[in-house]
């Protein structure tokens, strides 16, 4: 559980770390200027255009290692823990006692 | 039956987020931003899939609050490290659908700077139970039922407030060549929130075991 929250308090710190990266004053002055009006994308010219594909793949590809991630991590920490009842149960003499939860 | 279910949902979360891809391609682009703007029909379930997670964790933080019923925080603890993991999907595909359509990577409006703050609520839930020690279980469930109530101010936000978000009608009016891939969507990470639910729902569960043996074994010994 530990090194898990450790994981997830990296990532989190990187997250805030980059958005008020992005807030700070240095960062903002080399954004360009700002634009008072809404522009549709297909009206701006070539050079303010960004290729949309790679963002785009870029975030399906995320959300799906975040979700396997997520899985490995979970089914790790499950196969320890139902491991680690087992082995109790047979020093205790109860047999292997299945590893159903308390639940 | 109970440690099927993981299984269970989790072949169907499958299937379903197979034949997405294929809907999403057949789906229009959106007429002005174009492309990027498929980035919708992940972006969007996902923090519905973090609205139930909320949910779920804030009615069971209640119940252990009000009735200490172990079963209901343990659940609690389960759904809150899933509204971090679906919160952090829309934290990250957000700001690349923003970079293209909106030029930037983060505004400070205020249904991102709520979404943000949301998510650190629950990254202190799991914080404090993870090193707040006895009797963090009850604080970490007020702080669940704090998180609940910001929900509907982070939903209505872009109705209130001038953003540069989107407003909550979009969803509502999709034509349904667009309405039909987004609505398959929405089911697909709810299946697949309910794999992840239950599987972590285990998990505690088999801790909680874990703990009674070894209260039992310290006894007898």
């Amino acid at each position: 559980m530990r090194r898990t929250m450790r994981w997830m308090m990296a990532t989190a710190a990187i997250l805030i770390a980059g958005a008020i990266g992005i807030a700070a004053p240095g960062v903002a002055a080399a954004q360009p200027e700002q634009v008072n009006e809404f522009v549709p994308i297909d009206e701006l010219p070539p050079e303010d255009r960004l290729p949309a594909a790679p963002f785009l793949v870029a975030a399906y590809s995320i959300v799906w290692l975040l979700a396997f991630g997520y899985f490995w991590g979970l089914s790790r920490r499950l196969s320890g823990v139902e491991q680690d009842v087992q082995d109790l149960r047979r020093s205790s003499g109860g047999g292997d006692g299945g590893g159903e939860g308390a639940g | 039956m109970q440690g099927r279910w993981p299984t269970v949902w989790l072949v169907v979360a499958a299937v379903m987020f197979a034949v997405a891809p294929i809907l999403i391609a057949q789906a229009p682009n959106e007429a002005t931003m174009g492309l990027v703007a498929k980035i919708f029909y992940f972006h969007v379930p996902a923090w519905f899939a973090m609205f139930l997670a909320i949910f779920i964790c804030g009615i069971a933080s209640g119940i252990y609050l009000f009735r200490e019923q172990a079963s209901a925080d343990r659940l609690a603890v389960s759904a809150a490290e899933l509204a971090v993991l679906f919160g952090a999907m829309g934290l990250i595909t957000g700001p690349l659908w923003a970079r293209v359509s909106w030029g930037v990577w983060w505004e400070w409006d205020v249904r991102l700077t709520l979404a943000l703050i949301l998510e650190m609520i629950f990254i202190a839930y799991l914080l404090l139970r993870t090193y707040g020690g006895p009797g963090s279980e009850k604080l970490a469930a007020g702080l669940a039922l704090f998180g609940v109530f910001n929900v509907p101010f982070v939903y209505i936000s872009v109705n209130v407030w001038r953003t540069i978000h989107p407003e909550t009608s979009v969803v509502p009016t999709l034509p349904p060549d667009m309405g039909l891939p987004f609505w398959w969507c929405v089911a697909a990470y709810l299946v697949l929130f309910m794999a992840m639910l239950s599987a972590r729902r285990r998990l505690e569960d088999q801790r909680a075991t874990l703990d009674e043996l070894r209260l039992a074994y310290d006894e007898d010994a």
